[in-house]
């Protein structure tokens, strides 16, 4: 089995990390690989990384109850090592003089004091920290760094680290991927302070580890932010990340054995910036996806080996552009088995809910009872089931995460037209045991990915009734809503 | 081949001997009917009418089948409104049959030789058996028309003929 660790820094690198575990959960890393999540971030409130855990604690459910080892889909596990906070352990002072205790500081020694007025601007001492780093990277190296006195022993890392080496131990050859900005605060600071600490840190096991990471260079821009505070400015990102890729080239470079440099000519423009919390909750795009995909690829040796880059000069991105030999193919299997899960299949199994008699049900859905028991005379699971209904929720929240993902993509290049062909609405999770009437009823796949076309004797594949149809003339291994969405999953 | 498939075959040739077999042998040798002569009734005009009808009804099965397997549901709520296309079809096949039959009663003459009873100039009632074939178009729709469907359709309506799951379990595990 394949391991590997991702460590998503800052809130790109939280929207990388939510890219790869669905990338994980879609089976675009293959069906063998056990993927271990690390959130880093100061700003715990941040809307990105939020979005992120919300990810994750969906794909490890959805996973746990829905795994078919048989299948693409879930069939990687995932371990989630939670959230990590560089100011984790100062949480009573939220600015940089409070962590370095300043007057204390000056207390002690007058030439350090002033060495610290050198270093670090007025307002940058005064900042609050709580929503992150603020587009400064010296803040954020001089927090990160302090790792470094705690020996990796406080928080997630202990269990991380343990990981690993019992990894190395067992003769694999664990990876561990950064995601981070290389132009922002968080990311520009944590990434090549991580990647050095940890390549130090398992220095006795360094050969039988693999470090990579993926550097997000400037792809978006925005206005500023409508608060007084020091916050990240667009006009910063190319000094950020001429000085991140210099220290990167000369100092942290060797930590790492592969670093892919991931960007975008056209900026995507946020319209409603923020200096961080909850309201910094950014559409996804493509170039974390691809930043993603950079994990499936080989390492190689050496700084600079391997660049993922558009394949195609157009402004819009396009399925041929993905890096990965099953990026593309697992992503659209996942988005038209979630499509149709969310425009048909959900309703339909809340509809069979509903009937008294599920006999009557399955004479206009012959599919149903290949999976569900009409009565006590099959051991198929009962749609009321208790074990059924959580299955139900589970996929229907993560495939509605999925969704919501996928839709932001689409929508985040230059027109509100790539990759797919999405519906105009807003994906919510359902809570109710009734069908959904916001859901409504979808019967063709035919346009939904954009560029996709099948060939004749595989048209069928374009009708969800004739998908439904397939389900009820063939046999599955696993029956009940596992057995539908993971043998959906196979003939879609 | 599907067990339902061979199922619905053995129907349709089941149909067809009870309409052109079965019942010609009914109005000939069984039933009380008021003919003149009946067996020479049964050929002249009962035995091209139920060839007729054997055809419509033919015609009826096999437009059913193009529809069912053609027709694409986005939902089993939508699916089960379709009985009212099948139950229409029914209602035609057996209406057409029993047109079928009163057409050729009333053009079609009986050629045949005159009994002792008419030669003695005894008074005869040559009533076509309407009170048998009537109920009997009923029958021919059950053989002709819902038995072969619930074998014969296809894809998402293969269950909406009534008691078409329950004989397919017949045929095939579930």
């Amino acid at each position: 089995m394949k391991k590997v660790y991702v460590l998503g820094i800052g809130g790109t690198g939280a929207k990388c990390i939510q890219a790869a575990v669905h990338l994980h959960a879609s089976g675009a890393y293959g069906k063998d690989v056990r993927m271990g999540v690390l959130l880093v971030d100061a700003d715990a409130s941040n809307g990105n990384l939020q979005s992120a855990r919300e990810t994750v604690h969906c794909a490890l459910e959805a996973g746990s109850l829905l795994r078919d080892t048989n299948v693409s889909l879930f069939s990687g596990v995932l371990k989630n090592y939670g959230y990590w906070n560089p100011l984790g352990d100062y949480s009573d002072r939220l600015t940089l003089s409070d962590i370095y205790r300043e007057a204390g500081l000056r207390a002690v020694d007058t030439g350090l004091g002033e060495l610290y007025d050198c270093l670090v601007a007025p307002e940058e001492k005064q900042a609050d920290l709580s929503v992150g780093f603020r587009g400064r990277p010296s803040i954020g190296s001089a927090v990160v760094s302090r790792i470094r006195s705690t020996g990796f022993s406080q928080g997630p890392w202990p269990e991380l680290i343990n990981d690993i080496q019992a990894d190395c131990a067992n003769g694999d050859k664990p990876r561990i991927h950064l995601f981070g900005s290389i132009f922002g605060g968080t990311g520009s600071s944590g990434l090549p302070t991580l990647g050095t600490l940890l390549s130090r840190e398992l220095k006795g096991v360094r050969d039988a580890v693999e470090i990579t990471a993926s550097v997000l260079l400037p792809y978006f821009d925005f206005d500023v932010p409508d608060d007084d505070d020091i916050y990240a400015e667009a006009k910063n990102f190319t000094l950020n990340t001429d000085a991140a890729l210099q220290y990167l080239a000369r100092l942290a470079g060797d930590s790492f054995n592969c670093i892919y440099l991931v960007g975008d000519g056209t900026k995507q423009r946020y319209e409603r910036p923020s200096s961080g919390g909850p309201s910094q909750n950014n559409p996804s795009s493509c170039i974390e996806l691809i930043a993603a995909a950079a994990v499936s690829a080989d390492a190689g040796s050496g700084y600079g080996n391997g660049a993922y880059l558009t394949v195609s000069d157009d402004s819009l991105m396009s399925w041929e552009d993905f890096p990965g030999e099953l990026t593309s193919k697992s992503l659209k299997s996942t988005l038209r088995t979630c499509y149709t899960w969310h425009f048909n299949l959900y309703n339909e199994l809340r509809e069979a809910q509903r009937f008294d008699s599920k006999n009557s049900f399955a004479k206009a859905a012959p599919w149903f009872d290949r999976f569900f028991s009409l009565s006590n005379r099959t051991n198929r699971p009962d749609i009321e089931g208790e074990d059924q209904s959580r299955q139900i929720a589970a996929f229907d929240k993560w495939s509605v995460d999925f969704l919501q993902w996928f839709q932001q993509l689409c929508w985040s290049g230059t027109a509100r037209e790539q990759l797919a062909d999405i519906r105009d609405v807003s994906f919510k999770p359902y809570d109710g045991l009734e069908p959904d009437i916001s859901r409504v009823y979808l019967e063709s796949l035919e346009r939904l990915v954009i560029g996709q076309t099948l060939a004749k004797r595989e048209k069928w594949r374009d009708s969800i009734d004739l998908l439904k149809n397939h389900l009820a003339d063939s046999k599955h291994r696993l029956e009940g809503t596992v057995g539908l969405i993971n043998n959906l999953y196979e003939i879609i | 081949m599907k067990a339902r498939y061979v199922a619905g075959g053995l129907a349709i040739a089941f149909g067809v001997i009870w309409i052109m077999g079965i019942t010609f042998g009914l109005i000939t040798d069984v039933l009380p009917v008021s003919l003149q002569n009946p067996a020479a009734w049964a050929q002249q005009i009962y035995f091209p009418a139920s060839a007729v009808s054997t055809l419509l009804y033919v015609g009826f099965l096999l437009a059913w089948v193009y529809y069912s397997y053609n027709r694409r549901c986005a939902n089993c709520s939508e699916a089960k409104q379709t009985i009212s296309i099948w139950l229409s079809l029914l209602g035609m096949a057996v209406i057409s049959n029993i047109i079928v039959l009163i057409l050729f009663i009333q053009f079609t003459v009986v050629q045949a030789p005159a009994t002792q009873a008419a030669l003695a100039g005894a008074s005869f009632v040559n009533a076509p058996p309407y009170e048998f074939l009537i109920p009997l178009t009923l029958i021919n729709g059950l053989l002709l028309f819902w038995l072969p469907t619930c074998f014969l359709s296809q894809r998402t309506l293969r269950f909406i003929p009534p008691m078409s799951y329950e004989l397919n379990t017949i045929t095939e595990k579930r």
